[in-house]
């Protein structure tokens, strides 16, 4: 796995890659959904942490990123996406969302 | 006779004949002199308007833009005037070529060949933009150069044009049906990339454009084949409406849930149980059933917070260290000057420190109850991104994926330093006035661009994508998406209600105070404190305990067993909201009010003359708040005497709050 941009990413296909979403000052309310699919985090497991294995053909797989930010959460509260090559160890910072921001999605393409 | 009348006739015939080459003459002359005329007025006028265009021009206040449009008119404008100038010398040129001598032509013919010559250089005006609303013609705001291919073959989209080009348009002329989706994308975009220009902490402009474009790219497509209309279905509000409802109740139901969530405490005659989770400080002025007043410092904060000073406040922090997050603590000082509270923080003038434990489960927003119903009844609900990334997904393959690439690379190159849309309309909006003005105009040449790139040839049936994929947008994936939208947003603010009703349970927490009395014995209070929201959002706080002295002196009538005491309050919120003072839409603070009880049985005034063991008392306070993070607590207090003197009597009091954590946070935002 490489990182391109923030949003962006070289995969093989058929590779196996983490995300991880670090939720800081609110709860864990995030969905990432890959393609048609909803990602299911690893159970009893902080923070959410998702496995997924790309496609095996050459088109790109989409990615979205879905976050919640209750009323109760400070402005500063925040979720993070990493991408992790876990054949590698290489952790790569993606997207971040911000309860101020004005949207609360994020997408991120895996290319091969 | 014949030969007397033909000598008569001769002189009038002469006459007549003069008379009617006279007209012929003067009929051929006018239309030149006229055209001349005209010519001669047109050129004056045009003369006039570049002037006042030059002087326009010069104004030092004039915007970039502003003066571009200038230099556009005034060059059309001379432009005219040297065609102008073509056309009359060729008109005198064909009506004195007789009369003229070959040098003369010859002279002439060369200075209308040298003015064609300086009208070809000039450049041409562009053509008015039509105005029909569903047809677009956009000429592009600067010649733009796709970025050269990627190795992998990515096909270029449409050339750049290389005409001069037209004023910016407002977006929403150019996609008059872009979905409220598509114009939200766009314009956190466009404010996304401004404030990537000087901070890219959180990426660079192209990166915080790329990380928005498939969401953009999909409503941009959905709204070209249809969604705008879709959207207005009441069908699928009613379906929404049940969502949100069902997952409200979830919220309320006790057996599945429990206690309620914490809210930060002040000080009032029933202490609530509630603690701040970071530092923060209020200074009280005046006591409740002392004869003393002072001014007091007290400072709160929880074992937590300190933890996530240093692991960051994160969601594993939370879960790890939640039983931290249980205790809290405060301190309280006397104060010796107002206007450095700090420098009273020392033992010296320590009056007392608390130290609380919740008993009850945790049901704040961070709680495992609180994540419990937001995977169990929203979470499935959260399909908009669902729908997004499966249509983009079923649309960009193959060749049409590698013509999506390819338009990202032209608004946001992935390879520096070619430069695309982004940076082009960061450079093109410099001299905006304000930020505001500058997302707005960046908003509108992004969707003016997308217009162009995917509107206009889904239209002309042109777009890279195939045509099945856009039938199926049409007739699946739009009303998929109205149906996510709508439950999604009925979802998320059922889980809101759903917190509220959690946070509403009842709350018990356990209280030890050590209390200093400079004056007198130390001693130790042990109380516990319920809280539990009722109907209509008033709190009930009631507060029961004892205290002991650790070292009684007999002489003053004390035993171990100092007093105990009871209480209770109601507390509300006016439903009138005051800005802060810093900005008022950063947070609307309301004024809360509260009517609280309290009975204490004072051991040590039995028997003792003019002083009585039962005090009771009843107070009226307000909490106002005034500013960033700050509020002045206002209050009336009737008492039917003090610890020293029975004697009932009626006091105000007022004091000062500071939250600091709002504080910095309203700080780092208008730092901004």
């Amino acid at each position: 796995m490489k990182q391109v941009t923030r949003a962006i990413y070289m995969v093989a296909p058929g590779e196996h890659i983490v995300i991880e979403v670090v939720a800081t000052k609110v709860g864990q309310f995030a969905r990432v959904d890959i393609n048609h699919t909803m990602l299911t985090p690893r159970p009893g497991v902080t923070p959410l942490t998702y496995d997924h294995t790309a496609t095996n053909d050459l088109d790109t797989d989409f990615g979205i990123l879905t976050c919640v930010f209750p009323n109760a959460a400070p402005e500063d509260a925040s979720y993070q996406l990493f991408f992790i090559d876990p054949a590698s160890g290489s952790r790569f910072t993606g997207s971040d969302v911000r309860k101020s921001d004005g949207v609360h999605l994020r997408g991120f393409e895996l290319r091969k | 006779m014949k030969a007397q009348i033909r000598r008569s006739l001769r002189p009038r015939f002469r006459r007549a004949v003069w008379c009617a080459v006279a007209l012929l003459v003067t009929s051929f002359a006018s239309p030149l002199a006229a055209q001349a005329q005209q010519s001669g007025a047109g050129a004056a006028a045009l003369r006039q308007e570049i002037e006042r265009l030059d002087a326009l021009l010069s104004d030092p206040g004039r915007t970039d833009e502003g003066r571009r449009q200038i230099e556009r008119m005034i060059v059309a404008r001379k432009r005219q005037l040297s065609e102008m100038r073509v056309v009359d010398l060729e008109h005198i040129l064909e009506q004195t070529r007789d009369i003229l001598t070959p040098e003369e032509v010859r002279s002439l013919e060369a200075e209308i060949a040298e003015a064609k010559g300086r009208v070809d250089e000039m450049p041409r005006p562009n053509p008015a933009p039509r105005r029909d609303g569903a047809d677009v013609q956009q000429a592009s705001l600067r010649p733009i150069v796709p970025a050269a291919p990627r190795a992998t073959g990515a096909t270029r989209l449409a050339p750049a044009p290389t005409a001069a080009v037209a004023p910016p348009r407002n977006g929403s002329d150019c996609f008059p049906d872009a979905s409220e989706d598509l114009k939200k994308y766009v314009h956190e975009v466009a404010k996304n990339i401004v404030e990537a220009e000087h901070d890219t902490s959180r990426g660079t402009p192209d990166e915080r454009f790329q990380e928005l474009f498939g969401p953009i790219v999909f409503e941009a497509m959905a709204s070209s084949v249809g969604l705008k209309e879709a959207e207005l279905s009441s069908l699928a509000r009613q379906e929404a409406k049940a969502v949100g409802e069902a997952v409200i109740e979830v919220g309320r139901d006790d057996k599945q849930i429990g206690a309620s969530a914490r809210t930060d405490g002040t000080t009032t005659v029933a202490e609530k149980p509630g603690f701040a989770n970071l530092l923060g400080f209020a200074i009280e002025n005046g006591a409740v059933q002392q004869n003393v007043q002072g001014t007091t410092l007290t400072l709160s904060a929880t074992p937590y917070s300190l933890v996530a000073l240093d692991q960051g406040d994160t969601a594993e922090t939370y879960r790890r260290y939640t039983w931290l997050a249980a205790i809290g603590a405060t301190a309280s000082f006397e104060l010796d000057d107002a206007n450095d509270p700090l420098a009273s923080v020392t033992r010296g003038h320590l009056n007392e420190w608390t130290v609380r434990i919740r008993l009850t489960p945790d049901n704040s927003a961070r709680s495992e109850r609180a994540e419990k119903i937001f995977n169990t009844y929203v979470l499935d609900e959260l399909q908009v991104g669902n729908v997004i990334a499966g249509e983009l997904r079923d649309s960009f393959r193959g060749k049409a994926g590698a013509a999506q690439k390819a338009l990202v690379e032209k608004y946001a190159p992935t390879a520096a330093p070619v430069g695309g849309v982004v940076e082009a309309a960061l450079a093109d909006t410099k001299a905006a006035n304000s930020e505001t003005e500058r997302v707005a105009q960046i908003e509108s040449q992004l969707l003016c661009e997308l217009a162009k790139d995917i509107r206009e040839p889904i239209r002309n049936k042109t777009f890279f994508v195939e045509v099945e994929s856009l039938e199926r947008i049409r007739t699946e994936t739009i009303p998929a998406l109205v149906r996510a939208k709508l439950r999604q947003e009925e979802a998320i603010k059922g889980f809101e209600k759903a917190l509220e009703e959690l946070g509403k349970r009842p709350e018990v927490t356990f209280a030890y105070t050590n209390h200093r009395d400079p004056l007198g014995s130390d001693y130790s209070n042990l109380r516990l404190l319920y809280q539990q929201t009722l109907a209509g959002s008033i709190k009930l706080v009631a507060n029961g305990g004892f205290s002991l002295y650790s070292d009684p002196d007999p002489f003053k009538n004390q035993n171990t067993l100092r007093d105990f005491a009871v209480s209770a309050s109601l507390e509300g919120v006016l439903k009138r909201r005051i800005p802060l003072v810093v900005g008022e839409d950063l947070n609307l603070s309301p004024i809360t009010y509260t009517l609280a009880g309290r009975y204490q049985r004072l051991f040590e005034n039995r028997n003792i003359a003019g002083r009585t063991a039962d005090i009771g008392s009843v107070q009226f306070k307000l909490e106002i708040p005034v500013g960033a993070g700050m509020s002045i607590p206002l209050s009336v207090t009737y008492a039917t005497a003090t610890d020293l003197v029975k004697e009932n009597h009626v006091r105000g009091n007022f004091g000062f709050t500071f939250d600091v954590d709002k504080l910095f946070f309203l700080k780092k935002i208008v730092g901004h």
